[in-house]
């Protein structure tokens, strides 16, 4: 339980990082937030239109670990440097299914418990703890990730690609391709704009969760090549991409592991791509010392690396 | 006026009365203004291999690239786009190059050709002509490939697979032009990848998605562009088939709720966001849009 909270909190630590260059300005901010919901945060790190809460209800445990521990004030921090133009909720909740999603009724982000659950007891576990589902690839922990890293890396993951789709929303901005390959992008882009360590384990996890969901759907039918998301293995070889786009070097040895030598040329572009469409449509309401601070923070802890 | 269908159509050496549907006098005039003033250069290259000749030759005596250089004008470029028609050694397209030119490979005209249905063909409840099975996919690769180079001349900023985006970018001009031009373009479309898609063997680390996603991503846009044109494609109050968008989809599609989250809207606010206002001549668009494309054979 504890491996979990840390690694949660750290995870989502990491993720808020990442929206450091979507951060706000406390000039923009003109609404201001619930206070019975929102936590005290760091003066200058504080974003006012970032309101969090925290719901109770079957998943007790998970509750009281993520609250402890402060992901939603954290996930606000990270957020600080982002001119939201409406007021933006994240909260943790039982959400009856295991996801994470954005309603743009409310401009809220909802972290289920039910995920969170999911991502201990089955990504994040050794595959011979796992039940397999039959004609499925092995579910669990893939060689080369730790636990921590598909706790933290997964989570942070799951709530940069919902931060995505909420600034997509909030700010307007316009997107070419598919939503939720979109918030994918944008997710695996924030995620490497920090230090090498921070960026190996949100690409590891986030690439676990994938592989993971590819196991538990051997069988493509229309539903699924019809979703509104790429299939689970094309969403991570995207995200591994963007990595090795950026930076052969650190990422070579995830690449030669899991992403097909095909795919690995246009890596390069396609991370170049995703730099153009931040540097063009997210930055103008970036503020750019407040990011350079949420890059600063510290968001792997000693405790989280132990786990 | 019957322009670019006929020219098309023509092209795939089709029936007379598609012949018949050549460009009124005045259309031509447009056409030739239009060419005149387009960022679009155009070359027919000669086939090494003797049977895509008869390819080549239908391509070149209908003018089809005119038609497409002249559809095309209204589009403002950095730098000159050369739209050609070539052989490509076996492969049904090349892979992208952003400074090769965009390339309509022989090969892939072939395989329409080989899809498209001797007379009349279906996609689940639709109607499908032979000239429609050839014309659709057609317009619909020409106007992905112009797309995807598009992107990159313009530097536009792109969240999502590229591939998908300029996808989405033909499938919003096929469905803008005209109703007509929509109808024709996304059945045809939809029947040449669903045929082709049936024998796909999916390469999940490919960046293009698989034919059977595209296919649904095309159905997605057009049933938010037209419900009821395209509602042959929903399963309501039916069993579902394989052509059918599957319901976890649609309801994405559609919208009902907040129509303007619809992806047709979502990606009509985006085209016009970053290419209409600010790369798209609105008085050539004018010109275009008083021809009559693709015409009624």
């Amino acid at each position: 339980m504890k491996i979990l909270t840390n690694a949660a909190i750290a995870a989502t630590a990491i993720s808020a990082v990442a929206f450091a260059s979507l951060a706000v300005d406390a000039v923009l901010a003109q609404t201001k937030p619930d206070q019975s919901i929102v936590k005290e945060q760091a003066p200058e790190l504080k974003n006012a239109n970032v309101a969090i809460r925290y719901t109770e209800w079957k998943y007790q445990a998970l509750y009281e670990r993520v609250k402890k521990r402060a992901v939603l004030e954290e996930i606000s921090e990270f957020l600080s440097p982002l001119k939201l133009k409406q007021k933006l909720i994240f909260e943790t909740t039982s959400c009856g299914v295991e996801n994470a999603f954005y309603s743009a009724d409310t401009n809220t982000v909802h972290l289920c418990y039910e995920i969170l659950d999911w991502i201990e007891n089955v990504a994040a576990a050794s595959t011979d703890k796992v039940k397999q589902v039959p004609g499925g690839s092995p579910r669990g922990l893939l060689p080369g990730i730790t636990r921590a890293e598909a706790i933290v890396g997964a989570i942070g993951g799951l709530a940069m690609h919902e931060t995505g789709h909420a600034v997509f929303d909030i700010q307007q901005i316009p997107r070419l391709g598919r939503e939720e390959d979109a918030a994918d992008m944008v997710a695996g882009f924030v995620m490497l704009q920090f230090g090498n360590d921070v960026a190996r384990t949100m690409i590891k996890g986030t690439f676990n969760m994938t592989y993971n969901w590819h196991a538990e759907t051997p069988n493509l039918n229309a539903a699924i090549l019809a979703d509104t998301h790429s299939l689970a293995l094309q969403r991570g070889f995207s995200i591994l991409c963007l990595a090795y786009g950026k930076d052969p070097e650190t990422f070579k040895d995830l690449a030669q592991a899991w992403l097909p030598p095909a795919r690995q040329p246009s890596c390069a572009r396609e991370y170049r791509q995703a730099e153009n469409a931040f540097r063009k449509t997210i930055m103008p309401d970036v503020d750019p010392v407040l990011m350079k601070k949420v890059q600063q923070m510290k968001i792997l802890r000693p405790d989280d690396s132990k786990l | 006026m019957r322009t670019f269908q006929c020219a098309v159509a023509i092209a795939f050496g089709l029936s007379s009365s598609l012949l018949t549907s050549m460009a009124s006098a005045q259309d031509s005039e447009s056409l030739k203004s239009l060419r005149d003033k387009s960022m679009i250069k155009i070359e027919y290259k000669v086939p090494t291999d003797k049977k895509f000749e008869p390819i080549y030759q239908r391509l070149k005596a209908r003018a089809v690239l005119e038609r497409m250089q002249a559809f095309l004008a209204p589009l403002r470029l950095p730098q000159p786009l050369n739209l050609v028609t070539a052989q490509c050694g076996g492969q049904l397209e090349l892979p992208y190059q952003p400074d090769a030119p965009v390339t309509i490979c022989y090969e892939y005209v072939e395989l329409i050709e080989q899809a498209a249905p001797a007379g009349l063909g279906t996609v689940g409840q639709a109607l499908v002509t032979h000239d429609i099975a050839l014309v659709g996919p057609f317009v619909q690769f020409t106007l992905r490939n112009v797309a995807r180079h598009i992107i990159d001349l313009l530097e536009l900023p792109v969240w999502g697979n590229v591939e998908d985006a300029a996808d989405n970018l033909a499938a919003f001009i096929m469905l803008e032009v005209s109703p007509q031009v929509a109808q024709k373009t996304i059945f045809g479309t939809a029947y040449f990848f669903f045929k082709t898609g049936q024998s796909e063997k999916i390469d999940l680390a490919a960046i293009r998605p698989s034919v059977a996603q595209r296919y649904f991503n095309l159905l997605c846009i057009a049933v938010g562009s037209d419900l009821v044109r395209y509602s042959v494609f929903l399963p309501v109050d039916r069993q579902a088939g394989p052509v059918d968008l599957p319901k976890n989809r649609y309801d994405f599609c559609l919208q009902l709720a907040a129509p303007e989250r619809s992806e047709f809207n979502q990606l009509k606010n985006a085209f016009h966001q970053l290419i209409r206002d600010k790369h798209v001549d609105l008085a050539l668009l004018k010109q275009v849009r008083t021809i009559e494309w693709l015409a009624d054979d």
